[in-house]
């Protein structure tokens, strides 16, 4: 064999191996990129878990049949910013905030995502704030249609299994909210210092007065950062109070005629520790927005319409 | 619509079971004619026992400190505590009918009646098909286990320690699935009478236990028919009270050295106490609490200890 044959048989092998990479299910943990410009995403495995916990009015088995990818950081300012400049989406303007003369939250008309009252020096990666759920929505359907695959915003289901990552305590570390500075930015020592919002503090610190940039803290198993805490996160489900009929699977809870209310998972910096937990749910109107709610998105990865065939 | 019917369903099946004086028994499963039915516990991870500061700890058996379990698959449980029913058709295939002799409670403490035994228990009135089993030792349950095996082809064995308490808080981390927790001696359970048929205000009169109850009605003194309460979220029905549960492990006063997952922890030459869980309906309230661990001989039959089964999980197409 010369070393002609013999290199052009590790060049096949090599092409060979880069196919088989590109079509081969990717494994749960890893992470990818769809375009320069697109989030870094990672694989979440399938799997089942127990949704919510009795302060949640009940808890229900969830199957999660197949696996799916969810953003592996809140979607950032760099990231919305593209999207801005390249689908011409206006949000609308204004943004509610901790204002401290008021001592009170107060919509503010100046504000919006590009100048949120916090932090003071937002830089791109910290994770957009200020949108709706109807910002959030064109978002994923702009990259949907940019990159021809399928995002889209996670499902309230499937956001509590990414956050749980296999656990059953009350957070991905414990139960213990003293023991979470190294994994959420939740509203700690830091951020009572700071802000004295006048209700109770995770009683340790993870550094961060108010909005943290994105993974900066540990990551969960599910190798997915700030599940918990930095922004509250939208979910594309309808906010109900109870788990009653809902779906027993990855779907999110959507019925005819659409819904005014959608649901915000997993607190933000100034959330207390009651609060700051993989089951807590809150509802927002969709037209809501905060300089701590942001969101984080996923993606189908089954290449049959899973979604409807299991209806 | 749909949705509003089976919601209408649910209100009016409720509203029967709460009417109805004794329950059907519960359906078999696909495994076999005599098979329980079974509910699937997903895999998860979660903390075995107790941190070292919890109210209602009892330090002297063991349950702290807490210890990580991961469960990287799925496993069956039944659903139900096994019953009078299901127990007699085992006696009647196999002829392993338990010898007489069960400790029942008399004159203020447990006394062990020679006469007494799973076919009679010695409650005011005799045995229901739908009651759990009681007066059965480990060996007795063990039996069960390995009857259905052979009846079933598929592997029935008891829960394993970790696996009764990952079963027992369903999902949650707290003490009671339904989330009371903390509760001090003499406190208040509230929320338990709708969930587990513990030691209550309904069984203070006929027994005085000379221990706290808990303070609510679960509506029956003793034995209540199986599936009766509400089921936790792997829709495991008394995994708390009715009775206590025998499970595999062999039973040490701490997890200092046990198996870090989902086995059962036993030893060669074997060991005279087994773990028994999830307290009874004698039980005080701090003994039944998922992390609560109890201990009896093998060989001990008692009127407030059964057992429940579970079953490996195997990929179903």
């Amino acid at each position: 064999m010369t070393w002609r044959t013999a290199a052009m048989g590790l060049l096949l092998l090599g092409a060979a191996t880069g196919l088989q990479a590109a079509d081969a299910p990717r494994a749960p943990g890893t992470t990818f990129r769809d375009c320069e410009n697109c989030p870094e995403m990672v694989v979440v495995p399938a799997g089942s878990f127990v949704m919510g916990t009795p302060a949640e009015g009940g808890t229900l088995v969830i199957q999660i049949p197949h696996a799916f990818a969810l953003g592996r950081n809140e979607v950032t300012r760099g990231e919305f910013a593209h999207f801005i400049a390249d689908s011409g989406h206006e949000p609308r303007p204004g943004c509610r905030n901790w204002d401290p003369v008021l001592a009170r939250f107060n919509d503010d008309a100046q504000r919006n995502w590009q100048n949120p009252a916090t932090p003071v020096e937002p830089m791109d990666d910290h994770p957009v704030t200020c949108v709706t759920f109807v910002d959030a929505r064109a978002y994923v359907e702009w990259l949907a249609r940019e990159t021809g695959e399928r995002y889209r915003l996670p499902s309230e289901a499937e956001w509590e299994y990414a956050a749980r990552g296999g656990t059953t305590t009350l957070r991905p570390w414990g139960d213990a909210p003293e023991d979470g500075c190294e994994f959420a930015n939740t509203y700690d020592v830091t951020a009572d210092a700071a802000y004295r919002l006048g209700w109770p503090h995770a009683g340790c610190r993870d550094g961060f007065a108010d909005l943290a940039r994105v993974g900066l803290l540990q990551a969960n198993s599910f190798n997915l950062y700030d599940m918990i805490g930095n922004v509250q996160e939208w979910v594309q489900d309808c906010a109900t109070d109870s788990f009653i009929g809902r779906p027993r699977d990855a779907r999110a809870w959507e019925w005819l005629g659409g819904c005014k209310r959608r649901i915000q998972r997993g607190g933000s910096w100034l959330t207390p520790p009651d609060r700051s937990r993989s089951a807590y749910r809150v509802a927002a109107s969709e037209g809501d927005r905060s300089d701590d709610t942001g969101f984080r998105i996923a993606k189908d990865l089954e290449q049959r319409a899973a979604r409807d065939e299991d209806r | 619509m749909r949705r509003l019917i089976a919601v209408a369903l649910m209100m009016v099946a409720h509203f029967a079971f709460a009417q109805q004086a004794q329950p059907a028994p519960p359906p078999a499963t696909g495994d076999c004619s005599v098979c329980p039915e079974l509910a699937l516990a997903p895999p998860g991870k979660f903390l075995m026992g107790s941190a070292p500061d919890a109210l209602e700890l009892d330090a002297a058996t063991g349950e702290a400190p807490a210890i990580a379990i991961a469960f990287t698959r799925p496993f069956h449980v039944s659903r139900r505590e096994i019953t009078v029913a299901e127990f007699r058709r085992y006696v009647e295939a196999t002829g392993a009918d338990p010898a007489p002799g069960c400790r029942v409670w008399l004159g203020g403490q447990w006394v062990l009646e020679r006469d007494r035994s799973w076919r009679d228990p010695g409650f005011a009135l005799p045995p229901q098909d739908a009651e759990p089993v009681v007066c059965v030792n480990w060996e007795d349950a063990r039996g069960y286990a390995e009857w259905l095996s052979k009846e079933s082809g598929k592997r029935y064995r008891l829960p394993s320690e970790a696996e009764w308490e990952y079963v027992a808080r369903g999902g949650t981390s707290f003490p009671r699935f339904w989330g009371e927790r903390d509760s001090h001696e003499g406190a208040v359970l509230s929320l338990a009478c709708d969930f587990a048929n513990v030691y209550d205000s309904s069984a203070v009169d006929a027994y005085h236990f000379p221990w706290p109850n808990a303070r609510c009605s679960d509506r029956v003194a003793a034995l209540a028919p199986v599936g009766q309460y509400k089921p936790n979220a792997f829709g495991v029905f008394d995994i708390i009270g009715n009775v206590r549960e025998w499970v595999m492990d062999c039973y040490t006063a701490s997890y200092a050295g046990r198996p870090e997952d989902v086995r059962a922890w036993t030893w060669q030459g074997g060991c005279e106490l087994k773990g028994v869980r999830g307290g009874s309906w004698a039980s005080r309230p701090r003994n039944a609490r998922a992390p609560a661990r109890g201990a009896e001989l093998t060989a001990l039959r008692q009127s407030d200890l059964g057992f429940r089964v579970v079953r490996d999980y195997e990929q179903e197409n």
